[in-house]
């Protein structure tokens, strides 16, 4: 696979590395550098230049930094370089050098323009000691020490965390756009551009209102106060195969998770959401089905506090959610996007989730150690340190998932988890999910259109149909009932449909398989071998040709 | 256009990293003003230092078969306000020295004043200016564009060659170092400069279309319906192409040379009684330099000599003075946001 610098560079700074400047403190560093940069600029003497130039090389060699990448940071400036170094020996001096044609070069110039270049390769050896042997993340942080202003360091941060996925948007579309003849000449191109452009800039927009919704939903500007004693005894989880305590503590055991009365939301004139009524248990998994544009995510927005219904109330663990129970709805409430770049906004992934724990502002160790066991947990731990944008979507939503238990709430809102996910990835994900529930006891509510994942997860299913709940039952109940998922423009799991048609008994709900256990059991009990299947399938195809001749 | 690394040194370097510092830190106040009356909106300045940086590396075709990145600069300053775009450009320009080798520490004041002062500033400026005269949003981008663009080139020209004039045994003046590096870039600038004031005018158009709401909640326009000013603009168009073709090379920018060889080849044909056919054809620039070297005073090459420019130039030049003293004249006054009173009705933009 094709790895470019950029990736190498990201690779290495994963790689354990004990030597030289690793190990010595960013802040120490980064005030290293200054002072180097300072001095060559400064005093601009060639002598001193080369001296610090090896000063920097020395520094790499002791990091044990390879070549390769140690040079990349000369390979860029290479070329302006020579061309200050040529211009110099041109338009300075008294001294020819010799002469090109009308061009005289000169010997002043000549050793300006070295010296111009000494301080450049100084710079250079100096950026690639210094970035090379200290991730980003790193750096931003040592730069709070130095009093950069937060909000300048957040935009750098948010920047660098963004630009990569803006590129790869603008890319796409140009992409599209040349398959269709957007870019067959400069007229075309400079006016698709500007579409390009303006797309990019209403995406980016978009996407930071739902970065304002994840940061909300992750405890942003909490005022939460600090907790002395955070977590249950370990001996609490004694079946969990991590070992971990990282299960959330529910208020009072014997109260609904959630419980919505006669909720309703509009937007403007129209209605999104009408009446909503229905409560979750402690431990339940409940999964929200409907069409696209029937409320669900609206109604996941106003569950975690991010939305304020227009009529009606929630009550989160027996509290009411008004105006001030929202800004600490996080505790009870975790919010998974639909779309993982989104959730996760930070620099790199230890750094995302360790951002809701410090919101609830617990202690720097008990922040290291929730975040440690999240990504144990949801098996991320190796991906502690590298940066979000390099991710998979399968990987983005397990850190997504991870921030939000290293939060322990006990309601896990999760918005089509399995969308843009391969099988492999959803399976994984769905373990996780069993495994959060059943020993850990969080109880979820998860928006899916995939009813096959459905089947899989659900205890309870809710249908959801313009703004009003139209189906609310066991999963067996729902998923079995063609009529009524085809009424809201949805189907049953492919299995459930297969054996709906093999027994031709539509009405016995119970009968009918909606997991593939569920399947071999029926095969079990009806005394159903594989070779009777084969059989009937074989005497299908005769009937069939038959058929067509 | 990023100055490269290694080539300010000294005290400027100092003096530029202190006015760049400056800069920044304005820009950070501003985006902390923005951030505490706006909490919702924090993320879009995460997201605009995003889009200033993916903008900067946006590849726009050039005429001369390559492809170039925009300065951005002006754009985000349409958008977000001169002030933070400035701050946003710091950052940039940062993580572009850091990871790219684009520009450099040592010249990272140098390019925050170039790109993010003089950019941001004419862009923003000269987009405020045409909208306050009631002009659509497309023109008022597409000046932005082209203005905040050349505005860099020139700034970043006219460091350089503060710098190159001022170190030891320079080959020529200011203005020669000046013209030297406008040449030398024009070929690839002027076509980015194009390109950047189409693509602004046509992104924020497109917009405006599509998402009209986007471009009122950041204060680029106010209110629906959007007032564009149609006769106005056909007419200054119309004015300004008139201008273009009357100004269009003539032979006044000969009339010098025509009339030092008319001047030698009657001094060498007539008799030295005879009287010359025109009485008196004015003083040429040899009578100039005579009477000088009799006072002592050693002739100098002019700062900028608008007859070695050539009559393209000397166009362009007068087209863009005429043009920029007109509106600043006319309208200085709107660059601070006040409206100009018709019918006792204020305008907005």
């Amino acid at each position: 696979m094709h790895k470019t610098i950029d990736t190498n560079i990201q690779d290495y700074h994963e790689s354990y590395n004990p030597n030289g400047l690793h190990l010595i403190d960013a802040r120490i560093k980064l005030a290293l550098l200054i002072t180097a940069v300072a001095l060559n600029i400064y005093f601009a003497e060639i002598r001193l230049s080369l001296i610090l130039f090896l000063i920097g090389t020395s520094l790499a060699v002791w990091s044990r930094i390879p070549v390769r990448l140690f040079l990349f940071f000369f390979i860029i400036p290479a070329w302006s370089t020579f061309v200050v170094i040529g211009g110099f020996t041109v338009g300075f001096g008294t001294t020819p050098l010799f002469d090109l044609g009308p061009v005289t070069f000169y010997k002043e110039g000549f050793e300006l323009g070295l010296s111009a270049g000494a301080r450049v390769i100084c710079d250079m050896s100096w950026m690639a000691a210094i970035f090379l042997t200290t991730p980003f993340n790193t750096l931003l942080n040592a730069l709070k020490w130095f009093r950069v202003p937060a909000i300048f360091l957040d935009t750098i941060a948010m920047g660098y965390r963004y630009m990569s996925l803006l590129m790869r948007e603008f890319n796409k579309m140009k992409c599209s756009a040349q398959t269709r003849g957007g870019f067959q000449n400069y007229g075309h191109a400079l006016q698709t551009t500007g579409r390009i452009l303006a797309q990019v800039l209403l995406r980016a927009y978009d996407r930071a209102i739902r970065i304002q919704e994840a940061m909300v939903s992750r405890g942003e500007d909490s005022t939460v106060e600090q907790k002395n004693s955070v977590d249950d005894p370990a001996d609490a989880n004694e079946d969990c195969p991590n070992q971990c305590n990282i299960t959330p503590e529910y208020k009072d055991p014997t109260s609904q998770v959630v419980n919505c009365s006669h909720l309703t939301h509009a937007a403007g004139d129209s209605a999104i959401l009408q009446d909503i009524i229905f409560s979750v248990q402690k431990k339940e998994v409940v999964v929200l089905c409907g069409p696209n544009g029937a409320g669900k995510t609206t109604l996941l927005k106003l569950l975690s506090g991010i939305e304020t219904p227009t009529m009606g109330d929630i009550y989160l663990e027996g509290e009411l959610l008004d105006k001030k129970m929202r800004n600490k709805a996080f505790r009870h409430v975790g919010f998974l996007c639909q779309d993982p770049e989104n959730q996760l906004f930070c620099t790199h992934v230890r750094e995302d989730v360790s951002y809701g724990p410090i919101n609830l502002k617990y202690s720097p160790d008990m922040v290291t150690q929730l975040a440690d066991t999240a990504m144990e947990l949801m098996e991320v731990s190796d991906l502690a340190d590298r940066p979000i944008h390099r991710l998979s979507s399968g990987q983005m939503k397990r850190v997504g998932l991870a921030g939000l238990i290293a939060m322990k709430p006990p309601l896990l809102l999760l918005d089509e988890p399995s969308a843009s996910l391969d099988p492999a990835s959803t399976r994984q994900f769905i373990h996780h999910l069993r495994h959060l529930n059943t020993h850990h006891g969080y109880t979820f509510i998860i928006v899916t259109h995939d009813m096959n994942l459905a089947a899989r997860i659900a205890q309870r299913i809710i249908i959801l149909d313009d703004g009003k709940i139209v189906a609310d039952g066991p999963a067996r109940d729902i998923l079995t009932n063609e009529k009524l998922l085809n009424k809201s423009r949805l189907e049953p799991p492919i299995l459930t449909k297969m054996f709906q048609r093999l027994l031709n008994d539509p009405d016995d709900h119970k009968k009918i398989p909606i997991t593939i256990d569920e399947a071999l059991n029926f095969f079990q009990d009806n005394a159903f071998s594989p070779i009777d299947l084969s059989n009937q399938k074989s005497s299908l195809n005769q009937q069939k040709r038959k058929d067509i001749q | 256009m990023h100055i490269t690394e290694g080539i300010i040194t000294g005290g400027s370097a100092i003096g530029y990293s202190g006015a760049g510092l400056a800069l920044a830190w304005y820009g950070t106040r501003k985006m902390k003003h923005f951030a505490a009356d706006h909490p919702d909106k924090k993320p879009l300045l995460g997201m605009a230092g995003a889009l200033i940086f993916f903008v900067s590396l946006l590849p726009i075709p050039a005429f001369t078969g390559t492809c170039s990145h925009p300065c951005g600069t002006p754009f985000i300053a349409i958008l977000f306000g001169p002030a933070i775009a400035i701050a946003l450009a710091g950052g940039s320009l940062l993580l572009q020295a850091a990871f790219f080798a684009h520009g450099g520490f040592g010249t990272w004041g140098a390019n925050v004043v170039a790109l993010g002062f003089f950019g941001c500033l004419g862009g923003w400026g000269s987009f405020r200016i045409i909208r306050k005269m009631g002009l659509p949003l497309w023109l008022a981008g597409f000046m932005g564009g082209l203005i905040g663009d050349v505005m860099v080139y020139a700034s970043s020209g006219l460091i350089l060659s503060g710098e190159l004039a001022a170190a030891p045994t320079p080959q020529y003046s200011l203005s020669g170092y000046l013209m030297a590096i406008y040449a030398a870039y024009l070929p690839t600038q002027l076509p980015i400069a194009i390109g950047e004031m189409v693509i602004t005018g046509l992104a924020l158009q497109y917009i405006y279309k599509q998402r009209p709401e986007v471009l009122i909640d950041l204060g680029v326009v106010k209110g629906l319906p959007e007032r564009f000013g149609k006769t106005k603009a056909i007419a200054l168009l119309s004015i300004f192409l008139t201008l273009s073709l009357w100004i269009l090379p003539s032979n006044n920018a000969f009339a010098t040379h025509d009339q030092k060889e008319t001047t030698t080849r009657q001094n060498s044909s007539m008799a030295a009684h005879q009287q010359p056919l025109n009485s008196f054809s004015g003083m040429d620039e040899s009578v100039n330099e005579a009477m000088a070297e009799n006072a002592g005073i050693i002739p100098k090459a002019p700062y900028i000599n608008i007859e070695a420019m050539g009559d393209l130039w000397n166009a362009l030049l007068l087209t863009a003075g005429g043009i920029c003293g007109f509106v600043l004249g006319r309208w200085w006054h709107l660059i601070g946001g006040k409206g100009v009173m018709r019918n006792g009705q204020t305008s907005d933009a």
